[in-house]
């Protein structure tokens, strides 16, 4: 009598383990049944993640790394290319949309109280990936090299120069001279495609891992109840996930296909020229704040170093706010200083468009 | 919890409101401005509706003078501040051609600058651009180049031919940039506004030739290339429409999959432990 034969799905389980995955990570997974949509940012932003990784993969085959020859490589990706004016767009407006949901992802974590312990190294990772995000938008303003890419990589190294203490030698290293020009180039590639990245995969693995490792906080009760009630992963918070990711992506591409050009001023369509200064140069939306602080700060190494002073203390926010409540209603002067930093911060960035 | 969100707008409106108000004018400006003499304070007014204005071309920029100098007589001495003046009627294309040196030169060529200097009254440059203050506008050719203006010193059949071509050129370029236009933040036309406003700055520098044989020739030359600015136009139009119906495709879709996504679970049974 010959054996039984074997499935296929049974003789993977067999030497992977994958039942066992799936039940611990997505069916067996249980989360608080109170958990709400503002949980899905942290999903969304990993669709917009690999989205950045997809079309970034995409744009490398056909762009050149060369000053000589940058410009043109980008004009025939969005111009030439079958659908690569598509795979442009995903990649800038996709970089917008992945630091506005890392923000609201932020802001969401602030509110909810989800930072305080024992979740302290959630939020120090995440600020980093915001940081490596932030890096990453930085760089990829470099590649296109148009005028909008020159002046504004001059303005930022400007910025970046003015650190007290180490700046000029963060300037000059990635600048590789003493002024933004090819060498710029060949470096903020590097650091776009190769260090950035892979510092985001490493701060996302630990993020999620933290995540796992501590557990996804319950929203914060105005009155403490015991909740015991608990929702599996799979499926409710993924279809909840699904949702959300779907309809945030169909605000994206909105924006996309009928504002395609929002990011892009006129200096956007013109090739770098290091002798002919445009008239405004302003970093992008996301620096405007930071930029506009510096302006009215005659002082510029001043301006920086309370700039580093804030973003230190929301990086060990946890370790600054250790009281026992959590939620927002019950904080007041946490809740004015949040909506003082948040209208600050947009108002800043309304002034710097001006 | 209201008092801190007055107090956050109270305080963020402060730090905006130093920002709004910090616009610095020149000392040129603001002292003119001022002067009982309407001879010299209309200027102002009249500048700050001219392309200069909007280009940001102040006083300065044409007269000379420190705009920074609050003294009167420091900001316009001729030595410490380079003040220049008012130019006469014959130094008008040197003063104004400083900047707008393809112009000059273009004028140089023309019948007029060659009579200018044995004392002939011709048409120079605020003629057409300032004729009737420091409201400093691109001229209208139509309006310009009439049989009656141009009859009292030339032969007013040519001026008429000659406004028709510049008038005709006009037009089409115009019709090239409408096309284009409606295309901007939709697409990139980049390298075709480049052609057309190179185009256009061609139109202008030859046109104050004013040698009809040679705008002509211009003129033939630059249809040839708006016939396939049009041509490339027209295809940007079609790609672009077809860019916004992808677009309501793809938008529609993802909607609906959130929609379903929102209501596929219910299809599960729902279990809570």
């Amino acid at each position: 009598m010959s054996e039984r034969p074997e499935h296929a799905d049974g003789w993977l389980d067999a030497r992977t383990g994958w039942r066992r995955i799936v039940r611990s990570q997505l069916t067996g997974y249980l989360l608080p049944a109170t958990v709400n949509r503002w949980y899905s940012l942290g999903f969304v932003l990993l669709i917009f993640v690999a989205l950045q990784f997809l079309t970034g993969v995409l744009l490398l085959i056909y762009y050149v790394p060369d000053a000589r020859f940058a410009f043109e490589s980008v004009q025939s990706i969005a111009n030439e290319i079958p659908f690569g004016w598509l795979i442009r767009l995903l990649h800038v407006h996709g970089a917008s949309a992945m630091v506005v949901v890392m923000l609201l992802h932020m802001l969401s974590v602030v509110v909810m109280g989800s930072y305080k312990s024992p979740r302290e190294l959630h939020w120090v990772t995440g600020c980093l990936l915001l940081f490596v995000a932030l890096g990453l938008c930085f760089t990829g303003y470099v590649l296109p090299w148009s005028q909008l890419s020159f002046w504004a990589t001059t303005v930022g190294m400007n910025l970046v120069g003015s650190v007290p203490g180490i700046g000029l030698a963060i300037q000059k290293a990635v600048q590789g001279g003493e002024v933004v020009g090819p060498a710029t180039l060949g470096r903020t590639f590097a650091l776009h495609i190769m260090v950035l990245p892979t510092a985001m995969l490493a701060l996302i693995v630990t993020h999620l891992y933290l995540v796992r490792f501590s557990g996804i906080s319950a929203p914060p009760r105005l009155r403490p109840v015991v909740e015991a009630r608990k929702r599996h992963f799979f499926p409710d918070f993924v279809f909840e996930d699904l949702a959300v990711a779907f309809s945030v992506l169909a605000v994206f591409a909105a924006v996309l296909f009928f504002r395609p050009h929002l990011y892009f001023p006129p200096e956007a369509f013109e090739p770098a020229d290091p002798f002919v200064t445009p008239e405004h140069v302003k970093p992008e939306w996301y620096f405007l704040a930071p930029y506009q602080v510096l302006r009215w700060i005659p002082n510029k190494t001043l301006g920086i170093a309370l700039q580093i002073l804030a973003v230190t203390a929301i990086v060990l926010l946890p370790f600054l706010d250790r009281g026992e409540r959590v939620h927002i209603l019950r904080r007041p002067l946490f809740l004015a200083s949040l909506a003082l930093v948040v209208v600050a911060l947009v108002a800043l960035t309304a002034v710097g468009m001006q | 919890m209201r008092g801190g969100f007055v107090l956050a707008l109270a305080v963020a409106l402060w730090w905006v409101c130093p920002a709004v108000a910090a616009e610095v004018e020149s000392s040129c400006v603001s002292c003119h401005a001022d002067e009982e003499d309407e001879e010299l304070a209309a200027p102002v007014e009249e500048w700050r509706h001219s392309v200069h204005a909007e280009a940001g071309v102040s006083c300065d920029g044409c007269h000379g003078g420190n705009p920074f100098e609050e003294d009167e007589e420091l900001s316009m001495d001729e030595d410490e501040a380079g003040f220049l003046g008012s130019p006469s009627w014959r130094e008008q294309g040197s003063f104004c051609g400083s900047c707008h040196g393809d112009i000059r030169d273009s004028y140089a060529t023309s019948v007029m600058a060659s009579v200018i200097e044995e004392g002939e009254t011709v048409a120079v440059c605020t003629t057409c651009h300032m004729p009737e203050g420091h409201d400093i506008r691109p001229a209208d050719t139509a309006e310009i180049l009439t049989e009656d203006r141009c009859s009292e010193c030339h032969d007013g059949q040519r001026a008429v031919a000659l406004r028709e071509v510049l008038v005709d050129l006009d037009a089409e370029i115009a019709h090239a940039e409408h096309g284009l236009e409606a295309l901007r933040g939709r697409i990139d036309t980049s390298s075709l506004d480049r052609e057309v406003a190179s185009l256009r700055q061609r139109a202008v520098v030859i046109a104050h030739t004013y040698d009809l044989e040679r705008i002509s020739q211009v003129a033939d030359g630059a249809r040839a290339r708006l016939a396939g600015v049009d041509e490339t136009t027209e295809a940007l139009a079609a790609e672009s429409t077809f860019r916004r119906r992808l677009g309501f495709g793809v938008v529609l879709t993802l909607s609906l999959t959130a929609a379903a996504a929102a209501r596929w679970k219910t299809f599960y049974p729902r279990r809570t432990d």
